[in-house]
């Protein structure tokens, strides 16, 4: 499996992929903001997961979202939020926009991988199913 | 820390194949203080020692307390998943064809914690099945603790606590927002019922249930009293109904009254003979 | 409407943050003389404007950014400490920003390695909890500006 962490801090880019690699995804791409994460998109191939903060400079998470779920060939890839915003009308919004799921931060380890097995991911073989 | 990465590895291995938690990198930490208290109840020199006896005698009944130290506490909405795959797919479309014409539907959740589980099934019923909303439903929860009994009254849960395994559609249509927690909406907690109950000590008269779950706490009882709550739970089970109990636990040994039944997953159990 | 933030609510939400970001266990405790030369701090905009700061010393700073990144704190630059420190004013406002009246903007964090945290002169100081984590000063601060009138 593949996942694009996309978050403006290291720390959390770092703490995310961690707990990735801990259940098996083999492959992990970051990106800064939304912008970047497009390029990787463009340049890259497409991951099986993104997991996107929101509030980021130059591109933003919910624009990251609007702008992916524009292109057909990006829509298999699961979207995933991951930030720290919480009003439930936001959520909403970003679920209509077209992430699959939601994290609100701060979150613990287990509470990431209970959300990557809600979309199914095998923690045996760190695949999507 | 004395347990070895090499340790650490074989233990997440254990906790995965017998109870589907997936324990993290960062819950190393954890061995010492979860194990120690089993090293010295055995008169073992330490955790190492411990992992050494499960390694060489692969005893299930310390599988059993080795598995449930490392993963206690993990209380959360949709526990393990697949057990709530095959509600969905398969357990509540044939009880509800089945209920249909009496309109009641009664679930147990009996080991009910801080109330994530029945509420999860609560929320899985009204929104996939919604034509059972008018229903007459006695959705119960039990715990040994009325300190859980009461924060599942309550419906209200942390940041922390309403990330763990709540999917996000959910959670915007079920809960509001109260300061920094999360409460699930009246109409939610209305459906429901929490009680305080020792499994172990006679049971109150209960109704008879289409769906009882047992997760997670038989562990906390000795071969016996396994058994007594088992066929306990078997007499207060509509005689079509389905028994959950945790994905890391087994009847085998406990009680024959039971038979195992798979789908989308996950195993259950039925009363023997009456399907 | 502002009466859901209190000292005790963030004193709650900076525990859980230390709990899921510093794999904290209980040793977040309130009470201390705040203070440290580490500051970050977020603003939040909208029908309530203010900002909140997050304050420690630099060896809990150091600390902090040991345990987000998962390495030794001699391997740990100045860069990552205050990388760490910003998030976690970030997640430590997002939270307060959400039991705050909506709508509103949460801003990037602002890391104050160099100079102080200057407070803005049109703010005033709503909220001051001071934490003491392993023996090391830790505190928040919540500054208030203008509440939009129909919410104050």
């Amino acid at each position: 499996m593949k996942a694009l962490v996309v978050d403006d801090s290291r720390s959390m880019r770092t703490i995310v992929s961690r707990i990735l690699r801990g259940v098996g995804v083999e492959e992990i791409v970051q990106a800064e903001n939304g912008q970047e994460a497009i390029q990787v998109l463009e340049t890259g191939g497409i991951p099986d997961i993104a997991l996107v903060d929101w509030h980021m400079p130059i591109m933003n998470g919910y624009e990251f979202v609007c702008a992916a779920r524009k292109v057909p060939e990006w829509r298999p890839m699961t979207i995933m939020m991951v930030t720290t915003e919480n009003e439930h009308g936001q959520i909403v919004k970003a679920l209509a926009a077209g992430a699959t799921e939601y994290l609100i931060k701060p979150f613990t380890p287990d509470a990431l991988v209970d959300k990557l097995s809600l979309l199914g991911l095998n923690p045996l073989t760190g695949a999507l199913s | 820390m004395s347990a070895v990465a090499t340790d650490f590895s074989y233990l997440q291995q254990l906790v995965l194949n017998r109870s589907a938690i997936v324990l993290s990198d960062d819950k190393e930490y954890l061995v010492e203080s979860r194990l120690s208290p089993i090293a010295r109840e055995l008169g073992l020199e330490g955790v190492d020692a411990v992992l050494e006896r499960l390694r060489l005698t692969r005893e299930r009944a310390l599988e059993d307390r080795v598995v449930e130290a490392m993963t206690t506490n993990e209380t959360l909405w949709f526990r393990d998943v697949h057990p709530f795959n095959a509600l969905r797919r398969t357990v509540f479309p044939e009880i509800i064809a089945r209920r249909a014409p009496y309109r009641q539907l009664a679930v147990w959740s009996a080991a009910s914690s801080s109330g994530q589980e029945l509420y999860s099934i609560t929320m899985l019923l009204a929104e996939s099945f919604p034509q059972v909303m008018d229903w007459h439903l006695s959705l119960h929860g039990t715990d040994l603790s009325s300190e859980m009994v009461n924060k599942a009254r309550a419906g209200k849960y942390t940041t922390l606590e309403i990330n763990r395994g709540l999917p996000a559609t959910m959670m915007v249509r079920n809960f509001d927002r109260d300061g920094s927690n999360y409460v699930l909406k009246d109409e939610v907690r209305r459906m429901t019922t929490f009680r305080q109950m020792n499994l172990a000590e006679p049971w109150p008269t209960l109704p008879k249930y289409d769906l009882i779950l047992i997760r997670n706490v038989l562990i906390y009882f000795d071969l016996p009293t396994r058994k007594k709550i088992l066929e306990s739970a078997a007499r207060c089970l509509d005689p079509n109904g389905y028994l959950f109990i945790g994905s890391s636990e087994t009847m085998m040994g406990v009680t024959d009254v039971f038979e195992a039944a798979t789908a989308d997953g996950a195993t259950f159990y039925r009363l023997k003979g009456k399907q | 409407m502002t009466s859901d933030l209190n000292t005790e609510t963030i004193v709650e939400m900076t525990q859980e943050v230390w709990t899921a970001l510093l794999a904290d266990d209980g040793h977040l405790r309130p009470g201390g003389h705040g203070g440290g030369a580490m500051a970050a701090s977020i603003s939040i905009s909208g029908v309530w404007n203010g900002t909140a700061c997050l304050t420690c010393s630099e060896p809990a700073a150091r600390h902090a950014a040991a345990v987000m990144f998962g390495m030794s704190q001699a391997e740990i630059t100045d860069e990552e400490v205050h990388d760490a420190i910003g998030e976690l004013i970030n997640v430590v406002g997002g939270n307060i920003k959400g039991i705050l009246p909506g709508p509103t903007e949460l801003s990037l964090p602002t890391v104050h390695a160099d100079e102080p945290f200057a407070v803005p002169t049109d703010l005033e100081l709503g909220w001051e909890v001071n934490f003491t984590w392993l023996d090391e000063p830790v505190g928040v601060t919540v500054w208030t500006g203008q509440v939009d009138p129909a919410f104050a």
